[in-house]
């Protein structure tokens, strides 16, 4: 259960807008661009590319955490409950 | 192709035939074995000399000399046994017989470009299982490539096909009938970008099944025209028929121009110590009369497909045939039919694969070309590391760089890229303190777009940089592929710890924290804690297929390991889906990364005989039931189970007869009729069942309506409905898997109680006569306890978690479960 648990706050943390320093209302064609450089700077080393900032506190991005984002925000299904997530108020 | 541009090189190792292609960036082309042709037949002879011959010339004595010429080892990837050769009085595997393959169209790459190609991208089944794909990588490793990357075979076929329509949008059926086995693949493109949505298939069925079909009519043909029993699960003439196979697969293709044919093998028919005439015609609708059922399974394969994706009927855009077996006529009418879309003309379906991984290669900028790799630096040269992708959608695509030195003498401040062809320089950007630069390029339009890079000094004098240059094919790209079938760990009680779901991205890592079952000594050199590996899609481990194993033997730790000592479980699939697992034990400050990588299970023809007359017997028991309860739709899919139990029943008389292809097909059957008949067994108990889903429905709205957030709510009430929706298809497993998502937001809601903890913890003091410690389970009961009077929750759930580490898994589902040493 305690897994659940740090899986809702990873619903906030983790959240592939957030990761991605996207708004909920971003085309797709933003999400790739914006994912292809957050990798691109991952791979490079970039030291500011990594963190980043959500309601529940600071995240560390990863390059397996911007292609899970970019897969997440393909899809329509998935997408609009990431929105939703996103929506959310800072608590 | 110029000695300078780059060589992607793509194959495509097939059941029956293997091709190669190569792409320099503009152009892909097919490299023609030394006999003229873009296919070479995977067939490979090893004579009493032990030469081996490959291809076309092995091929030709595959009727004359079947006992030491072999085909469709593609089938057979993976598994333990070896292909005996009698005249070498040698046995090799299918991976040294796939590598054999590998290296003649290495030569053949070689002979066509005089390059040695070390690194290339070969197509795989999309539903290949790890042993597969390993096995894969290995025959190319024994054929000499230094690295290579699998890529799912529709997802080749789909970039070949809409390489150069990136204009296009929508969704795509790639429909993958090979030799021996059948992929369904459903696509979608936008803005350039090729995304896999989902796929599926049949690892055993193919072109293969067609002439199986053909030669079983054949024999019985043959039997009624000279008085003979001719059955395959008769060793002696399944050797024999092996001869006649080629007759058989010649016929079928003639026939996809010609009416009738006349069925003429090149040597004579000697069987049971008779010559037999073999002569019979075959005609066209014969053939389609026999190949029907096998199409319609496929077909069934993608409507499923269609089906789970959500996409309405009427919305795909349109079709790609791959694979020699759909240039049939059938197989081309009857997908039209039952799919309303127009099929992908104009492109070589026997082909597309081997293209696709070419391209795909270009992706992976895996360029075999070794001067091209390592350009020669000049002194005073800047050294920095770029990373611009090697082809893109996305026609300003980001290129970021960074300075390899941070010493050097002249240290540029700022850099500018220009397009070789003169068409567009962008302006100067800034190099950062972490000495990173971002800057956007601009693409033109489908081509490959060399750019020149050039730093500029602070006293702005011009720094050389090397690489100076760099190059982005403008083309469609692939989103990450997604896993075919879901992976995780099995544990003692027989469950499974989920690592990753079916359909997420890969390469992915992840890592979670279990705990052992018992207490472990140090000593000797058998395996002290097993973590079994498994795929499939059962919440029940002993349901899913164990696919490797983490072992930590008594000799690798040095001091004893209580029960429920802490092991983080780390699983990482690459891109292909090859997997890497490690365990670390905090306790020993130790990292243990020794996978034994399983083979497909052993597949004995008596072992497989009694496990479909268990299977039989199960259903026996199960129709009558249902027929008492008058439950049409229990009975309608168990008529579904006994009909492919009797299609089985062919293979097993196949697998006697010494058919390995048959036993490894017969096996996967029957698992997966073992798992439809566990969850009519688990369906018997369905009130039960709905009832307690219902209540935890009720449970988790509970909370999420006291402590839940808007969202959460909004979230339950969608969850709530697929599993409403699930439970009217009266599915177990597919309302364990949508009921995943509402216990998720219930529990996220629980745990808002400021008493959620301490309630669990006076749940756990009821079990405490069941601890493996039951001393120890009382003094943290107690620890717990006092902590919650003093107000510390994280005491208690410290405690909770604890206790429930002493808590013992069930004994018999442990059994059932590979022997897991973790819960």
């Amino acid at each position: 259960m305690s897994d659940v648990r740090s899986g809702a706050l990873a619903r906030l943390l983790t959240n592939p807008f957030t990761v991605l320093g996207l708004p909920p209302t971003a085309s797709p064609a933003e999400i790739e661009r914006q994912g292809q450089k957050l990798l691109a700077q991952l791979a490079a080393g970039k030291e500011a590319a990594a963190p980043y900032s959500s309601p529940v506190g600071l995240g560390q991005r990863t390059p397996d955490l911007v292609r899970w984002s970019i897969d997440q925000l393909r899809d329509p299904k998935r997408r609009f409950v990431h929105e939703l997530w996103a929506g959310l108020p800072s608590r | 192709m110029s000695g300078d541009s780059p060589l992607y090189v793509g194959i495509d190792l097939g059941t029956t035939n293997s091709a190669v292609a190569t792409f320099d960036g503009d152009a892909c082309t097919l490299v023609r074995n030394p006999a003229g042709s873009d296919l070479t037949p995977s067939v490979v002879r090893i004579d009493a000399r032990g030469n081996v011959t490959v291809g076309a010339r092995a091929r030709r004595y595959l009727e004359s000399d079947p006992a030491n010429t072999r085909t469709e080892f593609k089938r057979l990837m993976g598994t333990a046994g070896g292909l005996p050769f009698p005249a070498s009085a040698g046995i090799k595997t299918p991976e040294a017989l796939s590598a054999a393959i590998l290296e003649s169209l290495r030569t053949d790459v070689r002979e066509a470009t005089g390059v040695d190609a070390g690194l290339a991208v070969i197509g795989v089944p999309a539903l290949f299982e790890l042993p597969q794909n390993r096995a894969t990588a290995e025959a190319a490793r024994l054929a000499g490539f230094t690295r290579v990357e699998l890529i799912q075979e529709p997802v080749a076929s789909a970039l070949a096909a809409g390489w150069h329509d990136s204009d296009a949008s929508g969704s795509w059926l790639v429909y993958d009938l090979g030799g021996g086995t059948f992929d369904a693949s459903l696509l979608e493109t936008r803005d350039g970008l090729l995304r896999v949505v989902a796929h599926d298939g049949d690892n055993f069925l193919g072109g293969r099944d067609f002439d199986n079909a053909i030669l079983d009519w054949l024999l019985a043909q043959l039997s009624r025209h000279h008085g003979v029993a001719l059955e395959r699960s008769d060793p002696e003439v399944a050797s024999a028929a092996r001869g006649l196979k080629v007759a058989v697969e010649d016929a079928r293709i003639e026939l996809t121009r010609g009416v009738r044919v006349p069925i003429n093998p090149a040597h004579p028919f000697v069987v049971l110590g008779r010559e037999l005439g073999v002569d019979v015609v075959l005609d066209r609708e014969t053939v389609e009369g026999l190949c029907t059922p096998i199409v319609a399974r496929s077909i069934a394969v993608c409507r499923r497909l269609v089906a789970a994706s959500g996409l309405e009927p009427g919305r795909l855009q349109r079709v790609v045939l791959v694979g020699g077996p759909t240039v049939m006529p059938l197989v081309r009418r009857m997908v039209r039919d039952a799919f309303d879309a127009p099929i992908v003309e104009g492109v070589d379906p026997m082909t597309l694969v081997a293209r696709g991984a070419a391209l795909f290669a270009a992706t992976l900028d895996l360029n075999a070309r070794p001067a091209h790799r390592s350009a020669p630096a000049r002194t005073g040269d800047v050294p920095v590391w770029v990373y611009a992708p090697a082809v893109s959608a996305d026609l300003t695509p980001f290129v970021v760089g960074r300075l390899a030195d941070a010493e050097v003498s002249r240290r540029p401040v700022a850099v500018h890229v220009r397009r070789s062809d003169g068409g567009w320089s962008s302006p100067e950007v800034p190099i950062e303190s972490d000495g990173t630069f971002t800057l956007e390029v601009k693409l033109a339009p489908r081509s490959t777009n060399m750019f020149a890079l050039e730093g500029r000094a602070a006293d702005g004098s011009s720094v050389s940089m090397t690489p100076g240059t760099f190059s982005i094919i403008h083309g469609v790209t692939i989103g990450d592929p997604p896993l075919s079938r879901t992976i995780g760990v099995a544990l003692a009680d027989d469950s499974v710890r989920t690592f990753f779901e079916r359909g997420v991205p890969l390469p992915t890592t992840r890592t979670f924290v279990q705990h052992t079952v018992s207490t472990v000594v140090p000593g000797g050199d058998g395996v002290v804690i097993k973590i079994p590996i498994v795929q499939g899609e059962f919440g029940a481990a002993h349901l899913c297929r164990p696919v490797g194993s983490l072992e930590i033997r008594g000799n690798e730790i040095q001091a004893t390991l209580p029960a429920g000592s802490t092991v983080e479980v780390t699983l990482a699939l690459d891109r292909a889906g090859q997997l890497t697992a490690r365990a670390h034990v905090p306790q020993t400050g130790r990292t243990f990364g020794h996978v034994e990588h399983l083979v497909l299970p052993d597949t004995r023809p008596d072992a497989l005989e009694g496990f479909l007359k268990g299977l039989r017997d199960r259903l026996a028991g199960l129709q009558v039931s249902a027929f008492a309860r008058r439950d049409t739709n229990s009975i309608g899919r168990l008529g579904d189970v006994e009909r492919s139990l009797a299609e089985a029943a062919g293979d097993l008389a196949a697998a006697k007869g010494g058919d390995e292809d048959a036993s490894q097909k017969l096996r996967r059957t029957l698992s997966e009729l073992d798992a439809m008949i566990g969850e009519e067994e688990a369906a018997l108990n369905w009130p039960e069942f709905a009832a307690e889903t219902r209540d935890s429905i009720a449970a988790a709205a509970s909370w999420a309506s006291s402590r839940g957030t808007d969202a959460e709510r909004r979230l339950l009430h969608e969850a709530v409905a697929a599993v409403r929706s699930a439970l009217e298809t009266r599915s177990v497993e597919s309302v364990n898997r949508r009921m995943r998502a509402v216990i998720q937001l219930g529990n996220a809601a629980y745990f808002r109680h400021p008493r959620a903890w301490a309630m669990l913890l006076e749940r756990a003091a009821g079990e405490i006569a069941r601890a493996s410690d039951v001393a120890e389970a009382k003094r943290i009961v107690a620890n717990g306890r006092a902590a919650d009077n003093s107000g510390d929750v994280d005491g208690v759930r410290a405690a909770v978690q604890a206790l429930w580490r002493l808590l013992p898994p069930d004994v018999e589902a442990n059994s059932q479960t590979y022997d897991s040493g973790l819960r």
